[in-house]
């Protein structure tokens, strides 16, 4: 893959990339922090990439990874009153379903990023698999919970 | 479910991401020679807390001053000749460098900002969404004919051919409602005598959005301190929640450097094979690996007080570099010491929920 194609196809993932890192981070910058360290990651770890049409699950999993230790490093701890006062940096909530948003946000983290690899982002279960790390019927088990879930919490929206 | 407008589940990239990753698309190649000191911008809080712990136990309040400690050692820092550029109109009447020191192993600064006072007061750019009455100076600042923001943007230092960010090695103090300091203390792994060392920074400075950008850049030669080397002989250890492999102190006459390295001990077969279904449905190790939570360490006097920390690293060794879970750190903190004890105690803590776990002390001896 030359430099050019892999700007394109970053680019070409940016919606996606952000709806990950959205899915999992609350802060706007922590999520632009995310995507900087996976794109970088990715960078360097290019040559390491044998298969090449396994890119986009790749790269997806490089984010997932770096949210994921964003999210568990001390430093991010933030506390209710820092989220309440964060900005949101240019996010307009208006251009979103608030009920389905809040639904999938109030999935516990596994659902929640099955369902936004699969439905949302519409990767297979091949590649979500791949993403997330685990085999695909872990992802169907998942995506089923989440279903149930969503349904239930849905209904009570309204 | 897919009947669900799942496209309308998230609002679109705001502006601002998508700048980020084209931004990191277009320093990748840089990015892979520039060593990001503490690649988190949220460190400041926590920086911000440990140097004014620091501080205020070393120093009793005052303001860090290593050029002015005498008799720690054999070798002593020379207050370097510093030369400073800045753009000397607009509304700052000064930009100070009170203090620029290396030592081989870090580097210090302190640098004041003033205000001409007929012109306005400063305030801390991120210090903008606070309830200003809370703020030193605050009756001051309100009596000023304006309030200007100061914002540090795009901080770097570069020495050897190698840049370093130091944004998240900043912390501040108000001096007055027209003075602000800068005290930046951050590791470098490489310097090399004979060469400069040049910090380069602008002030975003302005009554938002009107805003001034007023660079700067002080450029010091590079000191090297002769260092000893102390490393502990009672290692490596499991402890109760970790492992600790080495470590080791790096002692110079502007402070000790204490580094730890820690890895989780796990058996990966064992992990793998713990993988179990939860009532949700959902594979889950049943065991947990030890450094999932916040890994660190407070490093104890004789008396079992926590020394100061001046500044602090964490880094992934990723001596794998595809282990998604498992851990390998290198825990580094600059501690304003330059007498060194037999043995220190070290109390791992996991800073995310506060535990704190069994104390471990450490014999050293000089390399």
């Amino acid at each position: 893959m030359t430099e050019f194609e892999f700007e394109q196809q970053v680019t070409a993932l940016t919606q996606k990339m952000y709806r990950v890192s959205a899915s999992l981070l609350r802060s706007p910058q922590d999520r632009q922090d995310a995507v900087q360290e996976c794109v970088w990651k990715a960078w360097r770890k290019l040559p390491q990439l044998r298969d090449e049409s396994l890119f986009n699950a790749w790269i997806m999993r490089i984010l997932v990874n770096e949210c994921k230790r964003l999210c568990r490093s001390h430093w991010r701890e933030v506390t209710v009153e820092e989220i309440e006062i964060e900005q949101p940096d240019g996010m307009d909530s208006r251009l979103r379903d608030e009920a389905l948003h809040n639904a999938v946000m109030q999935l516990p983290e596994k659902l929640r990023l099955a369902v936004t690899l699969y439905y949302i982002d519409g990767f297979s279960l091949r590649e979500t698999a791949h993403i997330l790390h685990c085999p695909e019927g872990t992802v169907k088990q998942r995506l089923h919970r989440a279903r149930t879930t969503l349904r239930v919490l849905l209904e009570e929206e309204v | 479910m897919k009947e669900l407008n799942w496209k309308d589940c998230f609002e679109p990239a705001p502006e601002a991401f998508e700048r980020s990753v084209q931004r990191a698309l277009q320093t990748k190649t840089e990015e892979q020679q520039m060593k990001r000191i503490i690649p988190r911008s949220a460190i400041i809080a926590f920086a911000l807390i440990l140097v004014l712990m620091a501080t205020a136990l070393a120093f009793g309040g005052d303001i860090l001053n290593f050029l002015h400690t005498k008799d720690i050692g054999e070798v002593q820092i020379q207050k370097p000749d510093v030369e400073v550029k800045y753009k000397e109109d607009g509304i700052l009447k000064e930009i100070r460098v009170d203090e620029a020191v290396c030592d081989g192993h870090s580097f210090h600064m302190l640098v004041t900002c003033i205000a001409d006072p007929e012109k306005g007061a400063l305030l801390w750019g991120f210090d903008w969404d606070k309830d200003l009455s809370t703020l030193p100076f605050a009756a001051e600042r309100a009596a000023a004919p304006k309030v200007y923001e100061l914002n540090p943007s795009e901080m770097v230092v570069e020495t050897g051919g190698q840049k370093y960010e130091i944004m998240e090695n900043l912390d501040k103090r108000y001096d007055s409602a027209y003075s602000i300091s800068m005290d930046i203390t951050f590791f470098i792994d490489e310097m090399n005598l004979g060469d400069t060392m040049t910090v380069s920074s602008a002030f975003w400075l302005g009554d938002y959005p009107s805003t001034e950008n007023v660079p700067y850049s002080v450029t010091l030669p590079v000191q090297i301190a002769k260092a000893r080397v102390y490393e502990a002989t009672n290692l490596p250890i499991k402890l109760e929640n970790y492992k600790v492999l080495s470590a080791r102190i790096t002692r110079t006459d502007m402070g000790s450097y204490f580094e730890i390295e820690v890895e989780d001990d796990y058996d990966p077969e064992e992990y793998e094979n713990s993988m179990v279904e939860d009532e949700e449905g959902c594979s889950r190790p049943s065991i947990t690996l030890p450094l999932h939570g916040s890994p660190w360490f407070h490093v104890l006097d004789q008396e079992g007080q926590k020394l100061p920390c001046m500044t602090n690293e964490w880094k992934d060794l990723e001596r794998f570099s595809d282990a998604e879970e498992w851990m390998h750190l290198l825990i580094r903190e600059m501690i304003p010491i330059t007498q060194i004890g037999s043995s220190y105690t070290i109390q791992p803590r996991d800073s995310g929920t506060g535990e704190l776990f069994t104390p471990y002390t450490l014999e050293f001896v000089e390399r």
